[in-house]
């Protein structure tokens, strides 16, 4: 009976695994047909010939390089924006007596609470008077902005569950301000640390409204306008399209490979008081 | 000028036969030194450098019209080495919305591409493209094809130029008809009883773009053209100076319309088919026939397409109805896409030398025509190495009688759009019934 039971559970286990990895099988499969096999009256087709001419095209049309350079940098600068704004705020909104904590905790917070579309225009108004437009920095920033109230949100519940005591003994042997943040606060917190540049990465990597508003120089794009390069007036080369995504898609799953077990702490980080 | 005749056979030239179109009897004294291709016009300044800015939506340069306008653009920088072309591209939304935040802040682009209609009016309103004089453009040079002004004029003044000759046409595929002994269709009902053989047979007799909801709108068009021989009718029930539920023509014509739905003309997922699954099904030869517009004659020498479908794609006027007014030279053609010049433009003179290259007769029209990705709206010369798809595609523009000058949904405004093309999608969900289709298009034109 329990052994039944035991290989029920994995069967379950299996079939969802099976749920949730089938979209990625699609995606790879579709790279290697042609786009005119699309919509065929088969889920999967293995193609006769494998389509390594969409990968070439991805790479060479699609602009793969640059455009992935352009990618790993703007996300690169924002996760450590985010992750060293985050933290800074979450402990002085947590540990730290000042006048008007609340007010600026709240008007953090309603950063995510505001739609990102609202905002397009005039950012866009106030990055050209600024010169910001085409830039690096002109997607660094409005990225950061929105990641920070996410994360900041999400340090300060996990602080709350950390005993104060051990900052207590740290400021008696003579540590600063910076090394107790830094050296004794950040090591603590490293499972909610991981979720944040996780889950900016993830908003970084595939941005493309923004993108599309800010960059007007082919040199600066990244990779979403990649995928776009095979958009024609009506139809689309999807074969290229799909093994651009599939390059694209690399990096987001050995990142989620590498951290899930970080992810699966943090979402929870501070939902229970230990 | 805006009634959209074709004056027939004579505003194409058959072959590589060196004889001129007769257009306009305006004068071509055109003073803008175009570079013809030995040309040289440098200008007299010892040629300064300059950089065009350029926004475009066609961001896929190796294939279909973003390769003609990349073809043009790279002609243009050869022949003037002084002129560096800086060239933004975005898909179809983004493009708009772009454009939009560009118009907002007055970006200094120098051409742009612009949707005539309600789209570009927006445009206009905002003072952000430049008035151009037709006068300019009437000659030789530029060989417009008359009617083609409709949707970039505002006010009797002219905005932009149109780049294509969109047209609705029904593809066919010869063999699946010829197999089936199949009667290809010549008149509306015969249309319906040729998609319910098909439809017993096991075959999808006619692919649409559902999903996208706007091939609805101009399947109705076309209908209302044939049932009351009046191309305006639909266009003035949008602009609110006729009705659509009091019309005898809109009512028959809803009914067609409403026959289609019930007889399963249609594929069979085809509320959710988007263009490309409905072209897929058309070009695996698994649907008889497509409707769809004349910027898809590079069907058939698309090299990744089954050879048998390539060889049987043919082409077919929308039916006539049985005791309608219209014929099937009456031809639903508009000019959707085109180029403006943008007023905070920073080299305005350099800008419009190339806009006037870029819509020089052996340009864009050749470019785009000989890669067979669209049809020109411009006179453009057969150059013998045409698809039999692109000649008949040729025949149905020559051969019409009447233009429509605009689709319906385009001329309101975009908010009338919006709401018809989902009207539409309801009617064809089943959601609602004839009269209230047309009642409702009524209340759409109206709120607009």
């Amino acid at each position: 009976m329990k052994k039944n039971t035991k290989i029920m559970l994995w069967l379950f286990f299996l079939i969802i695994a099976a749920v949730q990895l089938f979209p990625f099988i699609w995606l790879v499969n579709f790279s290697f047909t042609s786009s005119s096999e699309f919509y065929s009256s088969s889920i999967l087709k293995w193609p006769d010939v494998p389509q390594w001419q969409n990968y070439i095209n991805a790479w060479v049309d699609g602009k793969f390089a640059r455009y992935f350079f352009n990618s790993f940098f703007v996300t690169a600068v924002t996760i450590v924006l985010t992750v060293v704004l985050s933290l800074t705020l979450g402990y002085a909104f947590t540990r730290m007596q000042w006048k008007l904590r609340s007010l600026f905790f709240t008007v953090i917070l309603l950063g995510i609470m505001i739609p990102i579309h609202a905002t397009l225009l005039p950012n866009f108004a106030i990055f050209k008077s600024l010169g910001l437009t085409d830039s690096y920095l002109g997607l660094i920033l409005p990225y950061t902005a929105v990641s920070v109230p996410l994360g900041t949100f999400m340090l300060t519940g996990f602080l709350r569950s950390i005993p104060k005591a051990m900052e207590e003994s740290a400021v008696i042997d003579g540590a600063n301000i910076y090394r107790i943040v830094f050296g004794i606060i950040a090591p603590l917190t490293a499972p909610a640390l991981v979720t944040i540049v996780v889950t900016t990465f993830l908003n970084c990597w595939n941005e493309f409204i923004m993108a599309s508003t800010f960059l007007s120089k082919d040199s600066l794009k990244t990779l979403p306008f990649s995928v776009m390069n095979f958009t024609g007036q009506y139809s689309s080369d999807y074969g290229s399209q799909f093994a651009v995504m599939v390059l694209t898609s690399v990096p987001a799953i050995i990142i989620y490979a590498i951290f899930n077990e970080q992810i699966t702490k943090g979402v929870t980080a501070g939902a229970v008081k230990g | 000028m805006n009634k959209g005749l074709l004056s027939g056979r004579n505003a194409l030239l058959a072959g590589a036969l060196a004889a001129t179109a007769v257009l306009s009897a305006c004068g071509n004294d055109n003073s803008s030194n175009q570079a013809a291709s030995e040309g040289n016009n440098t200008p007299a300044a010892g040629g300064d450098q300059v950089t065009l800015r350029v926004f475009s939506n066609l961001p896929d340069r190796k294939s279909g019209q973003g390769l003609a306008e990349q073809m043009v653009i790279d002609n243009y920088t050869k022949e003037n080495p002084n002129v560096k072309i800086e060239l933004e591209t975005l898909a179809e939304e983004p493009f708009k919305n772009k454009l939009k935040a560009y118009m907002a802040s007055n970006e200094p682009i120098d051409v742009t591409m612009v949707h005539g209609g309600a789209e570009l009016n927006t445009l206009v309103q905002a003072g952000y493209v430049k008035e151009l004089d037709p006068a300019e453009y009437a000659g030789e040079e530029f060989s417009f094809l008359p009617g083609v002004y409709t949707s970039f004029t505002f006010n009797d003044k002219l905005y932009g130029l149109p780049r294509n000759s969109d047209y609705e046409v029904i593809y066919y595929n010869k063999r699946l008809f010829e197999e089936n002994n199949i009667k290809v269709p010549t008149t509306y009902a015969e249309l319906i009883e040729a998609g319910k053989q098909f439809r017993a047979k096991g075959i999808e007799p006619m692919s649409i773009n559902g999903k996208d909801l706007w091939s609805f709108g101009a399947f109705f068009q076309d209908l209302v053209i044939r049932v009351g021989g009046d191309q305006n009718l639909m266009l003035d029930a949008v602009a609110k100076k006729k009705d659509f539920t009091t019309d005898d023509t809109f009512k028959k014509a809803a009914e067609l319309l409403g026959e289609a739905r019930d007889s399963g003309l249609f594929q069979a997922s085809y509320m959710t088919s988007d263009y490309g699954a409905s072209q897929n099904l058309f070009t695996q030869e698994r649907a008889a026939m497509w409707y769809m517009g004349s910027w898809e004659a590079g069907m058939a020498t698309n090299e990744n397409l089954p050879q048998t479908f390539r060889d049987n794609v043919a082409v077919l006027k929308f039916p006539v109805v049985e005791g309608g007014k219209g014929k099937d030279t009456d031809l639903l053609a508009w000019n959707g896409g085109g180029y403006s010049l943008v007023n905070s433009s920073k080299h305005p003179e350099e800008a419009k030398k190339f806009f006037d290259y870029l819509m020089s007769a052996n340009q864009w029209a050749k470019s785009v025509w000989d890669i067979g990705a669209a049809v020109p709206a411009q006179t453009y010369q057969l150059n013998g190495n045409e698809s039999s798809l692109q000649k008949e595609l040729t025949e149905v523009l020559t051969g019409a009688t009447s233009t429509a000058g605009s689709l319906g949904l385009d001329y309101g405004t975009p908010k009338f759009k919006d709401d018809a093309q989902n009207l539409f999608g309801k009617f064809f969900a089943g959601g609602s019934t004839t009269e209230q289709l047309l009642s409702d298009l009524q209340s759409a034109a109206a709120s607009q």
